[in-house]
This record gives C-alpha cells, sequence and structure tokens, in this order.
C-alpha cells in the first residue's frame, strides 16, 4: 500500500517549561541522542511509509549524514504559514496518486500503528480518520483518502480543528506522551531507557543499562549506574555521580563531586561542582524541579553554565582555562611551604610511644601519690 | 527551657547575588556579633539566589554558632528551596513553615519536628514477665 506523509511541527506559545529549558519546538527536543520528529520520521519510515513532508515554522534540525533509516524522499519545509505551506505540500503528494496521505501535528510523542489505522480507515465509510486515546483525547494523527483532495484542504485551512465531512474515530492504544511540559519529556526518557516505547538511545550499550553516545567522557572516580544515558561528546567529571534513569544529553557536562539522580541534562548545559540535581530537567540557565514543580531560572554559571555550541568556541575556552590555570599553579607551586620532613623525625619515630611505658596505676610513687591527694573536705 | 534573649527577624531580598548579598551581610554583622544572637532569616521574597547568596547564609552560620547563638531560615520560596537542595545547604539549617514558627522554636528545647509525642506507656509493660496473663504475646 502507498502512503505517504505530511508532518507539520507546532510551534508552542514559548511559555511552556518544554520550550523554556530547550529553546525548541518540543518536538525538535532531544530525547536520547535524537530529537523526537526524527524518531517519529524513522518509526514511519520503519513501518513503509514512503514520501514525507515536514513543515514547521523555523527550521528543523537536520537529520544525521550516517542516519540509521533511509532519509530519502523526506523533505523539509520551513514557511512562515506552516499551515498554508501544508496545504500546497499535501496537493503535490497527493498529486502522486498515493493510496492515502497520514497527516501528523506535532506535539506529542504518538507510537502509531500505520497498518492498524489504515485498516480501520479503509473499512470505514469516512473521507477522514482522526486518532482518540481511551481516554478521548485527540491526537492529531489523520488519515485522509488520496482522492479526496478537498478534504484535505478543508483540514489543513481550518489546522486539523474542522472537517469538511464526518470525521471517522480509530481509538489509538499504542504508547503516547503529550510533551507538553518538562514532567512529559522526562517521562519520555524515562520510558525509552526502560523499554517501554520504541525508542531506542543513540548510542552503544557498554554495560547492562549504561548507553554511551560517541566520544561520552567518564573520567576517573565518576560512577555512572544503569540506567543511564550519556549522549555524544557529554562528560562526566571526577567523583561525580550519574544515577537512577538519569540522561546526559549531548555535550552536556557534570562537574566533579555533583550528584546527578533521576534528572534530565538537556544539550550544552554544564552543571557546577559540587551540586545535587534531583528529579530535575535541567537546561538553558533553567531548572524544572519535577517534585516541587517549580521552574527555576539560574544565571550563576557556578551553578548552571551553558557550554559554547560551536566547536571552535569550546576549544578556545578550553585553551583559555588552561592558560589561566598553568600561571595560578606555578604561583602556588612557588610561594607554597616546603613539605620537606625535620631533621628529628627518624629520632622522634624511634622514641617508643608513652602509651607502651607501665601504666601510672603500677608505679609505687605514682600510687601513693595519689593517695596523697589534697581534699578540701579533708 | 525557655530564652528571654531577643530573636531577630530579618527578610532576605528578592534577588540575592553578589551585590545583594554584600549589602544584606553589612546590615546583619551587628546583630551577628551579639551574645548568643538568636536570628530567623524569612526567604519568602526570594526569587532568585546564587552561589554568593548561600555563602552568605553559610558565612551568617558561622558566626552565629561561633557566639553559641542559633540561625534558622523560615518560609522557604521555591526557588530558595531548590537552590538550597542543590547545594546541599538545606541540611545545614533549621527550617520551618513560617518566621513564627522559627521564633517559637528559639523559645522551646527541641525543635518541634524532633519532639516526640508523650509516651503511653499500658500497665502490662511494667508487670515482671512471670505476673503477665498466659495468654500474651510474650508468655513462653
Amino acid at each position: 500500500m502507498d502512503l505517504n506523509a505530511i508532518v507539520v511541527v507546532e510551534e508552542g506559545t514559548g511559555d511552556s517549561p518544554c520550550e523554556a529549558l530547550s529553546g525548541n519546538a518540543p518536538a525538535f527536543c532531544e530525547v536520547l541522542g535524537r530529537p523526537v520528529l526524527h524518531r517519529i520520521l524513522q518509526d514511519l519510515r520503519r513501518q513503509g511509509v514512503g514520501a514525507m513532508r515536514v513543515i514547521s515554522e523555523k527550521p528543523a534540525p537536520p537529520l544525521p549524514v550516517h542516519s540509521s533509516f533511509d532519509a530519502s524522499q523526506i523533505q523539509f519545509t520551513t514557511a512562515p504559514q506552516p499551515w498554508r505551506a501544508a496545504e500546497s505540500e499535501c496537493a503535490d503528494l497527493m498529486q502522486a496518486n498515493p493510496d492515502a496521505v497520514l497527516v501528523l501535528r506535532l506535539g506529542p510523542y504518538v507510537e502509531i500503528d500505520v497498518d492498524a489505522l489504515l485498516q480501520h480507515h479503509f473499512d470505514n465509510p469516512y473521507h477522514v480518520t482522526g486518532t482518540k486515546t481511551p481516554a478521548g483525547e485527540r491526537l492529531d494523527v489523520f488519515v485522509v483518502s488520496a482522492s479526496r483532495r478537498n478534504d484535505a484542504v478543508y483540514m489543513f485551512r481550518h489546522q486539523l480543528r474542522e472537517f469538511r465531512s464526518e470525521c471517522g474515530t480509530y481509538v489509538f492504544r499504542g504508547y503516547w506522551n503529550p510533551l507538553r511540559t518538562a514532567r512529559d519529556l522526562r517521562a519520555l526518557a524515562i520510558d525509552a531507557l526502560l523499554q517501554r516505547n520504541r525508542i531506542v538511545p543513540d548510542g552503544h550499550e557498554v554495560r547492562p543499562g549504561v548507553w554511551l553516545g560517541a566520544g561520552a567522557r567518564i573520567e576517573r572516580g565518576a560512577r555512572v549506574l544503569a540506567p543511564v544515558y550519556l549522549g555524544a561528546r557529554s562528560r562526566v567529571r571526577r567523583n561525580a555521580v550519574v544515577t537512577r534513569c538519569s540522561v546526559l544529553e549531548h555535550h552536556a557536562t557534570v562537574e566533579s563531586g555533583s550528584v546527578v539522580e533521576n534528572s534530565t541534562v538537556l544539550p550544552y548545559a554544564a552543571i557546577g561542582a559540587g551540586l545535587d540535581i534531583a528529579n530535575s530537567v535541567v537546561g538553558n540557565r533553567r531548572l524544572v524541579h519535577l517534585v516541587r514543580n517549580v521552574e527555576v531560572e539560574i544565571t550563576d554559571p557556578k551553578l548552571l553554565d551553558a557550554v559554547a555550541q560551536s566547536s571552535s568556541w569550546r576549544t578556545l575556552g578550553r585553551a583559555a582555562a588552561l592558560a589561566g590555570f598553568l600561571p595560578a599553579q606555578f604561583i602556588r607551586g612557588v610561594l607554597a611551604k616546603s613539605r620537606r620532613p625535620s631533621a628529628q623525625l627518624p629520632a622522634a619515630v624511634n622514641t617508643p610511644s608513652p602509651a607502651l611505658k607501665t601504666p601510672a596505676a603500677f608505679q609505687a610513687p605514682a600510687a601513693a601519690e595519689a593517695a596523697r591527694f589534697p581534699s578540701k573536705w579533708s | 527551657m525557655e530564652s528571654n534573649r531577643p530573636v531577630v527577624v530579618k527578610r532576605i531580598p528578592e534577588r540575592l547575588n553578589m551585590k545583594q548579598a554584600r549589602a544584606f551581610l553589612a546590615e546583619v554583622q551587628p546583630m551577628l556579633r551579639s551574645d548568643r544572637p538568636q536570628m530567623v532569616f524569612d526567604c519568602s521574597q526570594v526569587k532568585q539566589m546564587d552561589a554568593a547568596g548561600v555563602e552568605m547564609l553559610l558565612h551568617c552560620l558561622a558566626e552565629v554558632m561561633k557566639r553559641d547563638g542559633d540561625l534558622k531560615l523560615a518560609a522557604l520560596s521555591a526557588q530558595s528551596a531548590v537552590v538550597l537542595e542543590m547545594t546541599r545547604t538545606d541540611r545545614l539549617f533549621e527550617i520551618y513553615e513560617s518566621s513564627s514558627d522559627a521564633v517559637l522554636s528559639f523559645s522551646r528545647f527541641l525543635p518541634a519536628n524532633l519532639k516526640q509525642p508523650p509516651t503511653v506507656l499500658s500497665i502490662s509493660s511494667y508487670m515482671p514477665a512471670a505476673e503477665k496473663r498466659p495468654d500474651s504475646e510474650f508468655a513462653a
């Protein structure tokens, strides 16, 4: 069966914690090394969807060069009015005469069963079939019969809220995540690490439950306890601990002595030394505490910092840090007090400890002295 | 056990960065240097706190402890609670829901959260083992 897809990435209002943390639309947020959008595209391609068009207001993250799935026939379009662009892209796709067109609005992460949805669509006499959860929540995943171009145009003009004819309903019972809040982002990562959804961490499983992306570095003395994901080029410095389903996305850094527990550190976030990060999502100099349900902006780079996104800036920064460190160490070495052992040390070592002498109680003079101890009552 | 010494309650400013922390410290310094100071910092207004703010709190605690006094925190805002938890300093302070609770805690021997309810002893616990009824769970 020939099926094409239109994916419209909806920009949020910008004030949701998910967007504030990552600075991106929720669909562009990275989860275990790859944006949610790429994961959905990969899932659709795996299920045999042919041509796909992705329309967004801001440029979508590019697919990696060595993508693990066939990225041909995937076209990204950036448009100030994405619904208008979706309308024309859909008309374009329908000219290739597929059997149906799948329309998704992201938003949520949905692991749709394409075969079951198509079967339901063709078994029922509707031109458009939408999906809902058993609780009745709309998922914004639709199938449109390819011969019904006007229905598709009407849908896009009304931003998938109104339909030209009656819309069928497919009850979706698979895995989905609304990706509205930081809690949802965290839940998606935990579910992936615990293999409750189809997301596979982007990297190698070096030990059971410990996933490392390319170039991730764990310094000596650091502890990483499964299940955990350390993204590409992330750093866990000395004596740091990362545990309990924690996720460090690419280029994230945990400085020495810090503990990251049940938390997600978003790309390019750096956690200062000696801190406790628990039950939180950290990124973009913000921290969302999931237990206290509060978002805190932290401007102090000693606590939370951002790693430069450009590799040349990162290299320059490291060189500057080294250039500052070496003279300071030299001066400290020159001015520090000498720790040479004193000349009397061997003699002191050879002298027996006072504890090895005869106890005072057994010495006759001492006992006599004790007997004559003056008392003010005597 | 009650104390007649005064308890000073100070409200911490909204932003506790390096500059504000210095100004606040200068303000409370005379009180910190009094004999056995009893102080409460009300953190309800705090919206932003950085490492300098945490350092200032620790400095105040150290000064107060040196003079055999105590410093307690009250009404932590969510932001300050997160920063204190993150920097592992929340465990160093006694923290109370409100300033009045913190003030009252100075006039008590133990902080309210450490107080145990009075133990109710049953008569059987005073009875020697031999006198216990045979149906008792302690009976041989």
